[in-house]
């Protein structure tokens, strides 16, 4: 008969949580909400590149006021790389791509590195990508397993 | 023995009572340590997945208030540097906001409405769209748009983690 070992992690008994975890239908998950993330960091480093690019008297200092001495194009070239490759790795995270998962916490860290040595230019900016590069590494890296157990 | 019923991913029915009973009767059964909620299994307003769509609307009311003062009253940002991103008026972000702030409404009461995938999907988009246009908005209004891309963080956080709760039934 039905016994009352039906939950044997004896779970609450909210209906939902039944559940043994997100079904393996699209877009479900913390690998999913870090390849989104990943993707709106790649988003803003490509603003941040555009802007040094276009538009570098919006920025707060000029390049020697930076920790990295370099004028404003070669900045804006790189934060247009990082940020390019950025969202085509959250992409690939979202596809469920395997290489993904390092590539993006590598990424991550490359584009906090590369905005923290960008701070001064504009602050708020700088750290708003920063946060959001530490969330997709926590993503990534404490619940990457996800990505393996489902079938993509 | 053989347990025949696997809950976990099977229906929707959950845990308590032998299949023909109501929920009334699983008090009468010595089955758990915990109480047993009697509460009919309501999944309207339940959860993180619609804690986002909440919060998806509420950051549209945000952003759509911002969308009001940048049309109506754009002296009372404060921009420092006097040079707005992309778009070189108060008015044409006005409505850049405007607009945005409706998007977001309307989709977080669609994903209020109807759990769809579909709305799911769209309202993560929007919450993504929705950062983007407020980093552009910064420099003129700096805590008001950390508090909007704050709550997009969390809205694609909650559609997206815990988004499968709403595909019940």
């Amino acid at each position: 008969m039905a016994e009352t070992s039906q939950q044997p992690r004896g779970a609450q008994h909210t209906d939902y949580e039944d559940r043994s975890g997100p079904p393996a239908t699209g877009w479900a998950g913390w690998v999913v909400f870090g390849g989104v993330m990943l993707i709106v960091v790649g988003l803003f480093q490509v603003i941040q590149g555009l802007v040094a690019l276009f538009d570098d008297g919006f920025y707060l200092v000029r390049p020697n006021g930076l920790v990295v001495d370099v004028n404003y194009n070669t900045w804006g070239w790189t934060h247009m790389a990082i940020g390019v490759v950025a969202a085509l790795t959250g992409l690939g995270l979202l596809a469920g791509n395997i290489v993904a998962r390092v590539l993006g916490v590598i990424i991550a860290v490359l584009s906090a590195l590369v905005n923290l040595a960008f701070i001064s230019a504009y602050p708020i900016w700088s750290t708003i990508v920063i946060a959001l590069d530490v969330i997709v590494i926590y993503a990534i890296i404490v619940h990457g397993r996800e990505l393996k157990s489902e079938q993509y | 023995m053989s347990e025949t019923t696997s809950p976990s991913a099977a229906t929707g029915t959950p845990v308590a009572a032998p299949p023909p009973s109501p929920r009334s009767e699983s008090l009468l059964t010595p089955m758990t340590s915990l109480p047993e909620s009697r509460r009919a299994t309501s999944s309207v307003w339940q959860g993180w997945a619609f804690f986002g769509a909440v919060m998806m609307a509420l950051l549209g009311f945000f952003q759509g208030l911002l969308g009001l003062v940048a049309l109506f009253d754009h002296s009372y940002f404060a921009v420092r540097t006097n040079n707005l991103l992309v778009l070189t008026n108060f008015t044409a972000w006005g409505w850049v906001h405007l607009i945005a702030g409706v998007v977001a409404v309307a989709a977080g009461v669609g994903v209020v409405v109807s759990g769809r995938p579909w709305s799911r999907y769209t309202a993560i988009v929007v919450a993504g769209l929705s950062a983007i246009v407020n980093l552009g908005f910064l420099s003129a209004s700096p805590v008001w748009s950390t508090i909007v891309i704050v709550l997009d963080v969390l809205v694609i956080y909650a559609l997206t983690v815990h988004g499968w709760e709403l595909d019940r039934s």
